[in-house]
């Protein structure tokens, strides 16, 4: 092996090469550019992190409870403000266009009412394997239909008493 | 009734066999996604030291390593839907750590230096009270010569020399090819050689 270069040479030190401590063996100067390359890397293996503090554990839960907290918070005022602006704009179309309000209130009950219908149906169809999901899909076209009942009625008692 | 403790022959098995008594990364980490907080604090156990160490070489004092290392568990917990099982735990935080310590450096436009404190925690004590001052010597002149290095060079030598990484976990780490991780750490040490010779 013919003398390397540098960093050939430290390469192979951190390979261990056999070949290389042969050349050593024979040649002051890499002997000598080796031992500088060895000494700085046993002074730096000396080095030592130093220990995180002990609160490091608190603060890291602190953290995550204050970002938990925080995306609840901004989730319930995003909740809170979507109501507001649908309660507002239902109120504003109700003031305005009542009799807008009124036929599509009647028209969406209508579809409503198909559209589960049409799926209560299917899933009968469907047979055993959808049997399970008949009586949930009752329910909701049910409920649906009361709150849709209840919801008109509002409407067409808010509408008179305006007028 | 009489009680049975378990607890003698799991640590026996524990000595034995680590895997047996402690829960590996990735089945803590997903527990932790789950909602398990002691999984999480676990983790955070095993792996703070290193964290706080990269932070420390990076940021260069005790405060910032020490909010670095907190912020960088707390991303870490909330991108944890995200974290691959396949990937060693302590590399994927250690990454965070790094990129947080990189973000921070760039909003502050300096690199601060580091404590001396370290130093000291460093000092072999078995030599004798001359050889033992001349270590500690030779261990500020190397740490003053590192924290002139840039902060690319020292998280190099940090994690090869001090966490003693292998080129393929520093690569993934520093987000680069593991074939170059030898020449950036050959760099690094030459910077360093001129930089103790400067100071000699």
């Amino acid at each position: 092996m013919s003398c390397p270069d540098r960093f050939t040479l430290f390469l192979a030190l951190e390979e261990g090469s056999t070949e290389l401590r042969e050349h050593l063996a024979c040649c002051e100067r890499c002997r000598r550019v080796a031992e500088e390359e060895r000494e700085l890397g046993l002074a730096l293996e000396r080095l030592r992190d130093p220990a995180p503090p002990s609160d490091l554990m608190q603060g890291v839960w602190q953290r995550i409870d204050q970002t938990v907290g925080l995306q609840a918070r901004l989730l319930r005022q995003t909740m809170v403000a979507a109501l507001a602006a649908l309660l507002l704009s239902g109120g504003l179309l109700a003031l305005f266009w009542k009799d807008l309000v009124v036929d599509t209130a009647v028209d969406a009950l209508v579809f409503a009412s198909q559209a589960m219908t049409a799926a209560g149906a299917l899933g009968n169809a469907l047979g055993d394997r959808l049997a399970g999901l008949a009586a949930p899909m009752l329910a909701a076209q049910a409920l649906a239909l009361i709150l849709s009942a209840l919801m008109l009625h509002r409407l067409l008692a808010g509408s008179r008493v305006r007028s | 009734m009489v009680a049975f403790s378990l607890d003698p022959a799991r640590t026996i098995l524990t000595a034995l066999f680590p895997a047996v008594g402690e829960r590996d990364e990735a089945a803590l980490a997903q527990a932790a996604a789950g909602g398990d907080r002691e999984a999480f604090t676990e983790l955070v156990r095993r792996c703070q030291g290193r964290v706080f160490g990269l932070c420390y070489r990076l940021v260069g004092e005790r405060d910032g390593a020490s909010d670095a290392a907190q912020e960088t568990f707390a991303r870490a917990f909330a991108a944890l839907g995200s974290y691959d099982p396949g990937q060693r735990f302590d590399v994927w935080v250690l990454r965070i750590a790094r990129n947080l310590c990189y973000d921070q450096l760039r909003r502050k436009g300096f690199q601060p230096a580091l404590d001396e404190e370290a130093t000291v925690a460093a000092v072999d004590l078995s030599p004798s009270v001359e050889a033992r001052l001349e270590q500690a010597q030779a261990i500020r002149d190397l740490e003053s010569a590192l924290e002139k290095l840039p902060p690319r060079d020292r998280e190099i030598l940090a994690l090869y020399y001090v966490q003693r990484r292998t080129t393929r976990d520093i690569a993934e780490i520093v987000g680069t090819a593991p074939g170059t991780i030898m020449a950036r750490l050959f760099r690094a040490r030459a910077k360093l050689r001129e930089l103790l010779a400067e100071a000699a």
